[in-house]
Order: structure tokens, then sequence, then C-alpha cells
């Protein structure tokens, strides 16, 4: 018996051995593994054209999602391998994002449950069965696809996915706080099953603005117009964007008149004229305004109640009776553009408007807002009024610092009104709703200089320089020459004295 | 009168109260360590200040302005700190008498004030603009330095009176918040120069603890270390060279410290 037992357990080993590899290495053979390609970053397609990894410098999260991209269609290009795939065991490779789950399990997906945890994202999907691997495929992930269903993917049954998303998506998200997707590609067998080893990207996606800058506050000077706003003390905000109108340099542009508003009059302090031009009254007002009838009761010096009037260098209107000032300045702004942008686009659930009806000495409702603080959006203030010049909402900020919360604006002209508003910026390059708007106008002022040489001074001293860089340095060439001097000629005293 | 007195009985009590403390100080070091630091002082051939003002310049005393004052209308005729740094080079020992030789200084100061609209702006008629007025000044100097430390050294009282005399020339320039300011044709920046004067006491803090005074000098190679205070004053009306320059200089207490080394 001893004896026996040898011979035959080695022999029935073997055998067990032989069936449960024949069991097992078509299981290890169909594997299917899904894995990026050599490109670590999705290519990015913007009207049929490949921008490449990204479309923002690096300051402003390149490889992140932001409301300019959904707003312009942007399809993020992946290039995954796929391996394991045999027509043995064929699977489907499909793409599913979710802001938290793998998508793995069938229910996640929809698949048998009332909600879903999980998208398909339409173009991601491939729909031939993969059986010959390995091999590398592109698949378009449409970021409105992407970023549309984040505040609740419907449910889906196997082969059906949501249907396509247009610019809505843009809007999708609650807060202004940047949202973190996983976009998952999955090996899906037959049974809707997950196989093997899926592929998972994680991308940032951030499509609203950060909140409005509070306590606008305005002064100016001779060509200057100083900002200055409360800096906000979010986690989203990045630094700011300040919108002027008129565009330095495009004052003519807009007619160069004086649209008075309901109640108004126009004030000439500055030059004692009567504003030049013709005194048709505003009817209804062009720019938009619900304008009220005109104060004909306050006529004085200086002030008329008729407009719309050219800019003479020193008008600007003026509020007639009690009314609040909308403006720090005392000035009732309402300048058609910039005003006229204080309703949100993206974020439109977390971005509320509060409208704050004003009422003139004649009982009409002037219009008049304000941006409910705390909340975010996207502003609709076009990148022509981005200031300075050769900025864009592509390229940077105005003010690349969170903290800073004043600026100023120079080479303005002297006696036209400027109207500002001040957005704040994400790191990915979202800017906010504007704030409420300030305007003043820019005027002459006398500085020490000017009042010193009106007051009889002289040309203020020898060697006067034109500049400290141009005429210091000789000065200072010159003083050092001297003592330069007086040292050669110690040192040849103290030699000739040896 | 009563001021001059009361300062004058200050100082004596100061000096006094150094005396003592100087007198303790000895007494303490009856020890082996007073013994040998006694024994120890470095060469002295140099001094250093560091020097703080409230400084008001004298640009509305200039007869040019016949009684106008755009400098206190436009930037307010209160004092500003001024801050400098002066270097001394002590060439001559005057036995019985102390030290002479020649110094020069270098400093900052800063002035500004809100530029005003000329007429009356916006409908509040405000008339402070948002626009900055400054006015800043580099004053330089070269002097002759007296340092009567005979008083210190054979006296034993730790007091230093000296007097300082040359010539001060103070870089200045105006400008706004565009730039450098330019009225008429005439760029805000120049030079004025004029005569410097100063006369101050300076207190040896030595005497407050002599063990500390050495070991600072045996480690670093200051000898004395002074508290002073100084009238100080700078007539930039441009020696007659220049003609009728912005009047930068002025007078001033000045307070500070200085090294000898």
């Amino acid at each position: 018996m001893l004896r026996g037992r040898p011979m035959f357990r080695p022999r029935l080993a073997f055998s067990a051995a032989i069936v449960l590899a024949a069991t097992l290495v078509p299981a290890v053979a169909a594997a299917q593994t899904v894995s990026a390609s050599g490109q670590p970053y999705p290519n990015r397609i913007v009207n049929g054209n490949n921008e490449g990894y990204s479309t923002r410098p690096q300051n402003l999260n390149p490889l992140g999602i932001s409301y300019a991209d959904c707003m312009a269609d942007m399809t993020l290009s992946f290039s995954v391998t796929l391996s394991g795939f045999t027509a043995s065991s064929p699977d489907s490779l499909e793409v599913w994002a979710s802001l938290t789950s793998d998508c793995t399990a069938m229910t996640d997906r929809g698949i048998g449950a009332t909600a879903a945890l999980c998208w398909g994202t339409r173009s991601g999907n491939l729909t031939s069965v993969v059986t010959t691997t390995p091999q590398t495929y592109t698949f378009n992930v449409r970021v409105q696809d992407l970023v549309g269903w984040q505040q609740g993917p419907p449910p889906v049954s196997m082969n059906t996915y949501p249907p396509a998303k247009g610019i809505e998506a843009c809007s999708a998200q609650a807060t202004f706080a940047a949202v973190p997707m996983n976009i998952n590609f999955l090996a899906i067998d037959s049974s809707g099953n997950s196989d093997g080893t899926p592929y998972q990207y994680t991308i940032n996606t951030d499509m609203v603005g950060p909140p409005a800058p509070s306590g606008m506050g305005e002064t100016v000077g001779e060509t200057i117009y100083n900002v200055t706003w409360t800096a906000n003390s979010d986690s989203d905000t990045a630094g700011y964007d300040i919108f002027i109108d008129p565009y330095p340099g495009q004052e003519g542009a807009e007619g160069g008149v004086v649209s008075l508003e309901g109640g108004q009059k126009l004030v000439c302090p500055d030059t004692g004229a009567a504003p030049v031009g013709d005194a048709t009254l505003e009817s209804g007002g062009a720019d938009g305004a619900n304008d009220g009838p005109m104060d004909s009761s306050t006529a004085e010096s200086g002030a008329l109640d008729a407009g719309p009037l050219p800019y003479d260098g020193a008008c600007y209107p003026v509020n007639t009776g009690g009314q609040s000032p909308a403006s720090a300045s005392g000035y009732n702004c309402n300048d058609p553009t910039l005003a006229g942008a204080i309703t949100q686009d993206g974020g439109a659930d977390a971005a509320a408007v509060v409208t704050t009806p004003v009422t003139d000495d004649g009982g009409s409702t002037d219009e008049g807002g304000t941006v409910e603080t705390g909340v975010g959006g996207i502003t609709t203030v076009g990148a022509q009024y981005l200031y300075p010049p050769g900025t864009s909402f592509s390229s940077g900020f105005t003010i690349a610092d969170k903290s800073v919360g004043s600026y100023t604006i120079k080479g303005l002209i002297d006696g036209i009104m400027y109207n500002v508003v001040v957005s704040a910026v994400d790191g990915t390059g979202n800017v906010g709703p504007p704030s409420v708007e300030v305007c003043d106008y820019p005027a002459p002022v006398r500085d020490f200089w000017q009042t010193y040489q009106e007051d009889g001074g002289g040309p203020g001293g020898f060697c006067a320089l034109e500049t400290i860089g141009a005429g210091g340095a000789p000065s200072l060439a010159g003083v050092a020459g001297v003592v330069g001097l007086a040292a050669f000629t110690r040192r040849r005293r103290r030699r000739s004295g040896k | 009168m009563k001021r001059g007195a009361f300062v004058a009985g200050g100082a004596v009590a100061v000096s006094a109260l150094a005396c003592a403390s100087s007198a303790l100080a000895q007494e303490d070091r009856q020890d082996v360590l007073g013994g040998r630091h006694k024994m120890y002082e470095s060469a002295q051939h140099f001094a250093i200040e560091l020097r703080f003002s409230p400084f008001t310049p004298d640009v509305d005393t200039d007869p040019a302005l016949h009684g106008a004052t755009p400098f206190a209308s436009t930037l307010g005729n209160f004092p500003r700190l001024m801050f400098q740094g002066e270097f001394d080079w002590q060439v001559l020992r005057i036995p019985h008498v102390g030290t002479l030789g020649p110094g020069i200084g270098i400093g900052y100061t800063k002035m500004s004030g809100d530029a005003q609209f000329i007429q009356p702006h916006g409908p509040n008629g405000i008339l402070n603009s948002g626009e900055t007025t400054t006015l800043e000044i580099y004053p330089f100097y070269a002097v002759a330095v007296l340092r009567a430390d005979v008083v210190k050294r054979e006296l034993h009282v730790p007091l230093v009176p000296y007097a300082k005399l040359g010539f001060g020339y103070s870089i200045w320039r105006a400008s706004n918040s565009v730039g450098t300011s330019d009225y008429g044709g005439r760029v805000g920046v120049g030079g004025s120069m004029g005569t410097e004067l100063g006369l101050g006491l300076a207190f040896n803090l030595n005497a407050f603890d002599e063990y500390s005074a050495k070991n600072f000098d045996e480690a670093v190679g200051v000898n004395n270390t002074y508290a002073f205070a100084e009238y100080t004053r700078a007539d930039l009306d441009g020696l007659g060279i220049q003609s009728d320059p912005l009047r930068v200089g002025g007078q001033s207490w000045t307070f500070g410290l200085a090294f000898e080394f």
C-alpha cells in the first residue's frame, strides 16, 4: 500500500494541473486591458482644428475645462491602447463619465437602477466589437457631453446613451469651485459587465467664475482713474479683470455723447459752458434703460436737462434730487454695455442677480442692479472692454493677484465719463460676474510742481535733470570724478614724498 | 530759556547717572575678567551714524514765492521722517580736544499728498483728487566733523559734543501718479546745493555696561557706541551759484546711533 501510493499521487496531481491550466490560460489571455497610449493628455479639437494639449497659458489650468472651452464645443481626443481583446471574448469599448465612480458597476451606469452615477459620452462610445488587439484607438469626447450631466445623469438601458448636449451644458455647474471628473474607458461584454482593467482619466472642470468683487469705489485725477474694491476671500478667485467703457483710445467710437437717464441733469463745472448739441430728449432710452421723464424743474447755471449731448470735455450727468446714487462717486452709472452685462450666463443656478429698482424724482423706475455676493457666474462683458489693451480672456488677467484691491487706469481723456466694472477671474480663466458699476470723469489737477511753478518758483536748481536716469548719471559721475581726482592727487603726493 | 535750562539740567542728570553707573561698573570690574578687559582697546579711526529726523523742507521760504506756500498747500506743512547714514573718517586726533576729519552722508525722505482738482469736481464738488503728488529728496553732504571727546576721555563724563560744517547737495524729484511732473516745459527733477551745519551732543552708551562694551570692541572693533541728538540745518539756497533752486533743505532735530571703530 505504502509503496504504491507515491506512484499514484504524482500522476493524479499532474493530470489535475493539466486540467487547471487548460481552464485558466484562456481566461488570462482574455483579460482585456485599456491603457493610455504614449499621449498623456487628450488633444483638443475646436472647429475641426487640433489645438494640441492646451489652448491656454500655463497659469490658467491649461489641462482643465473652462467655460470658454465648453462654449467653443471643444472635443477631447483621447488615444488609448486596447489589449487582451480576442474573438473568443469580444468586448466593446465604452466611455463613461462620472464625478465619483469608476463606472465598472452596471448600476452606476444606470443599468438596473433608478439613478445613475455615470453617463455615457455619446460620441466616445465604440460601436463595433473589438476582437483583435493590441491596437491604439482614438476616442473623441465632446466637452458638452462630458460636463452636461453632472447635476443628474439619466438612467439608461443598455446600448442607449444620453442625448447630445448643447451649450446649455456649459451652465450645468452648480458652484464656482472646480469640479473634477473621471472619464472611464471600459471594456464591456455582451451582458453589460465591465471586463478586465479599465483606464481612468481625471480632468478638472470649472465653468463658473468667482463671485463679483464688492466694496467698489473710485477716484480720478488728471487722465487717470483709480478703481478700488474689497479683495475677494473665496477659494476660487485668482485675479481680476478690469472693464472700461468707453475704451481708452476709442472714446469717439460711441458717438461721444452723454446719455441722460431720467431724473438726471448735465453739469459742466470745469468749463462753465453749456454743452453744444441738440436738445432732443431721450425717449425710452436707446441704451435699453428704463428711462423716466426728464426732470425739467432743476435748471440752473451750468446745468441742462437735455440729452444726448456731445462731450465737451467736462460735462457729466448727475441726479437731480434725493435719489441715492448708484455709484460711490455720486453718479448714477448706467452704462448700457456694462450695466446690461450684469446678467450671468454660466452657472445661472448659482449666480443670482438681485435687481434693485431705483425710483427717480418723477416717480419712474430706473434700472439698477447689483450682483448678490457669494455666488459665481460668468461675465457677459465683451473682451473688447478688457483693460489694458492686449489683455484677453484666453491670455490672462488684468491683475494676477487675488489679494489686490485697487488698480489705476492711465492715459484717459479728461472730461469724458468712463464706466468701470471689475470681475474676479479664477485659475481656469473663467471671468466671473461684474461688480457694480462705478463711473467718473478724469479732470485736470494741480500737483506740487505745478503749484510751485505757478506761485513763482524757479526752474528748480542747478543741473536740473531731465530724468534721474539720464541726467542723474552724469551728475553722479561728476561727483565721482572729483572724488577720484582728489584720491589720485593724494596718492601722487605720497609717492613723491617717498 | 526755560526749555534750554530744562534740557541742560536733564543732560547733567543723565551724565551724573551715567557717571555713577560708570563708577559702579569700575567697581564691578575688581575681578579677573574686568582686569583683563581693561588692558585692551582697538584702534579708532572711523565713525558711522544712523540718523533719523522729522523733516520739513524750506520750500515755502523761497523769496521768489512772495509768501505763497505751494509746499504746505499741496503736501501739508508737517514733518516727515528722513533717514540718513553718515560715514566719518577721524583723520586727526587733537590732544585734549578730540577728533577731526571729513564725513559724508546720504539720506532719503518722501512727502506725498492729494493733488487738487483745478475746478470742484463732480456732483459733490470735491477738491481732493485721486491723484497723488509727491516730492522725494535724496540729500548728500560732505562735512568736516569735530568730536570733542575730551570730556569723555579726560573728565570721564560720557558726553561728546560735536560740530559739523560743510556742503550739501540734494537731488529731488517731484512726481504725480503718472510719473515725473512736468509743467511749462520744466521737468520736476533737479538738485539744490548749499551749506550743511550740525551741532550735537552724543551720549556714550558704553557707560551703561562697560563689560559688554569691551566685548563689543574685542568682537567687532567698535570702541564707542553713542546715542545722539543733533540740531541739523541745511541751507540749500544755491550758494549764489544756482539760480533760484528748489529749497529742499531745512532745519530739524536729528536723533540716532553712532559707532566709533
